[in-house]
């Protein structure tokens, strides 16, 4: 029984970083189509990795050499990398070209919100034992199997707490997360008998969704995005440990 | 003296308006604001003219502010503080933290430069600077920074070497202390940004181009004018 819930406990140690996102909004009203493809000329001179674009509308999102998503518009860019490194080295150096393209080719003289959301996830056998954990937190006092509904089902509680002060703020949010993703394999390759006709993938998982941010504007000269980032990054790992209760 | 409130004079509906009727509101503000400065003025006052001068300055400055307002969906003002926009007391990347931190310094030494001037201390300002110019080189190791940093200490360090010894005036030292915060607060500034600076600093007598670049300058000039004679025979 001990070791049972030695398991359940959430630690922060123990989640595994799936998801980091970059984001930068800014006063940029008018949408100009030359501007995009100004900024995209501007990133591919800096950049020699393989760009692929997805979708263009008011929003172009382009996948570049299979680790990063650049989304751009009008009043906003974001950098979403999966599985990043431990460092964030590839993300640094990576939003300073960036950045410095979006404040030259939109001419951006305000920087309105500064934002990295980093999701994490550690996984579970099932979705009782992602209730479990979730009610193990220091935030919730429950007494036990009171979340089991009729039949065994688990009630899984999400919890959002966060800090906002002057021109900073942090927000942690956690959840979980359960269920499948499924795909039937072409004929072509069931007929070959090597194939089943159907895999899935079941995810039991805790989420731990941080958003941490400077919400008054800033002066684009007065922004280091590669050291913001390492900064923040470093500030979440910190209090991190502090969300769960390890001082 | 007159004292408008940026804010009195915001449009209830300035939110929604379009580019083009916001310019139209801005307008009709500059003559809102221009209208209460000649009526908030007492022209029957021996200090009249003085009165109106600073009057129109005020005004100017409380339509700029309620412009930048209306601007910011935020309803903010930029943070003045860097400090401010990161998460801790240092910065991670060596160059940003060694070139913040002489940057701080060489500030100080400014602020006490100053201080001595205006108290009649020459002797002990000429000192403080002589210490800023020290710091000056290592700064200049900082420059991949930004360009921009990179420029204002290269002209900062031609202008003082210009001055061949001879002690700022109150004046130069007052610039100096400007230039320098400007550096401090937005260390990363635009290439035009920097260059308004460093006009700004050179109107208080300070000559900013380096005397060994002037002197190359000058010999390219010759040599091309020696060149042309040679052409025209």
């Amino acid at each position: 029984m001990a070791r049972e819930k030695e398991k359940l406990e959430l630690l922060f140690k123990d989640f595994r970083l799936e998801q980091i996102t970059f984001e930068l909004r800014y006063n940029h009203e008018q949408y100009y189509p030359a501007k995009f493809q100004q900024f995209w000329r501007e990133i591919q001179n800096q950049l020699t990795g393989q760009f692929k674009p997805l979708r263009e509308q008011e929003v172009t999102v382009v996948n570049y050499d299979n680790k990063f998503e650049f989304q751009v518009s009008a009043d906003r860019f974001a950098i979403i990398q999966f599985y990043p490194d431990s460092l964030l080295k590839e993300l640094s150096e990576v939003s300073g070209v960036f950045y410095d393209a979006v404040i030259k080719v939109f001419e951006i003289e305000e920087i309105i919100r500064v934002g990295l959301r980093l999701i994490y996830s550690k996984n579970y056998e099932n979705s009782v034992s992602v209730a479990e954990a979730l009610y193990k937190t220091p935030y919730i006092n429950c007494p036990d199997n009171l979340y089991l509904i009729d039949k065994g089902v688990p009630l899984i509680p999400t919890l959002a707490i966060g800090w906002r002060g002057e021109e900073k703020g942090i927000t942690y949010r956690l959840k979980g997360n359960s269920g499948s993703i499924g795909l039937d394999l072409p004929l072509q390759m069931v007929a070959t008998g090597d194939y089943p006709e159907h895999i899935e993938k079941v995810y039991n998982q805790v989420i731990l969704d941080i958003d941490i941010y400077v919400h008054k504007p800033i002066l684009p000269g007065q922004f280091f995005s590669g050291e913001w980032i390492k900064q923040a990054y470093d500030t979440v790992k910190k209090e991190g440990s502090k969300f769960f209760g390890v001082k | 003296m007159l004292n408008i409130d940026a804010g009195t004079a915001t449009h209830p509906e300035k939110e929604s308006l379009s580019d083009q009727t916001g310019n139209m509101w801005a307008q009709n503000s500059k003559s809102y604001f221009y209208k209460k400065a000649f009526s908030d003025v007492d022209f029957t006052s021996s200090s009249a003219n003085e009165n109106f001068t600073k009057s129109i300055d005020t005004v100017e400055g409380g339509l700029d502010s309620a412009i930048t307002r209306k601007k910011n969906w935020a309803n903010d003002e930029p943070i003045k503080a860097i400090r401010n926009i990161y998460f801790q007391d240092e910065f991670i990347t060596p160059e940003l933290r060694n070139g913040f931190n002489l940057l701080k310094t060489s500030q100080s030494f400014v602020v006490k430069a100053l201080e001595n001037i205006e108290q009649g201390n020459r002797k002990d300002s000429d000192e403080y600077i002589m210490q800023f110019k020290t710091s000056l080189p290592e700064l200049f190791c900082c420059r991949n920074i930004s360009e921009s940093f990179g420029a204002v200490i290269n002209s900062i360090h031609n202008a003082l070497s210009n001055m061949k010894g001879q002690p700022l005036s109150k004046n130069q030292i007052a610039a100096l202390h400007d230039i320098i915060n400007g550096l401090l607060r937005e260390p990363a500034m635009s290439f035009d940004k920097a260059v308004d600076y460093v006009s700004e600093f050179e109107e208080a007598d300070f000559e900013v181009e380096s005397v060994g670049l002037q002197g190359l300058l000058e010999l390219v000039e010759i040599m091309n004018e020696d060149e042309m004679e040679l052409v025209n025979g």
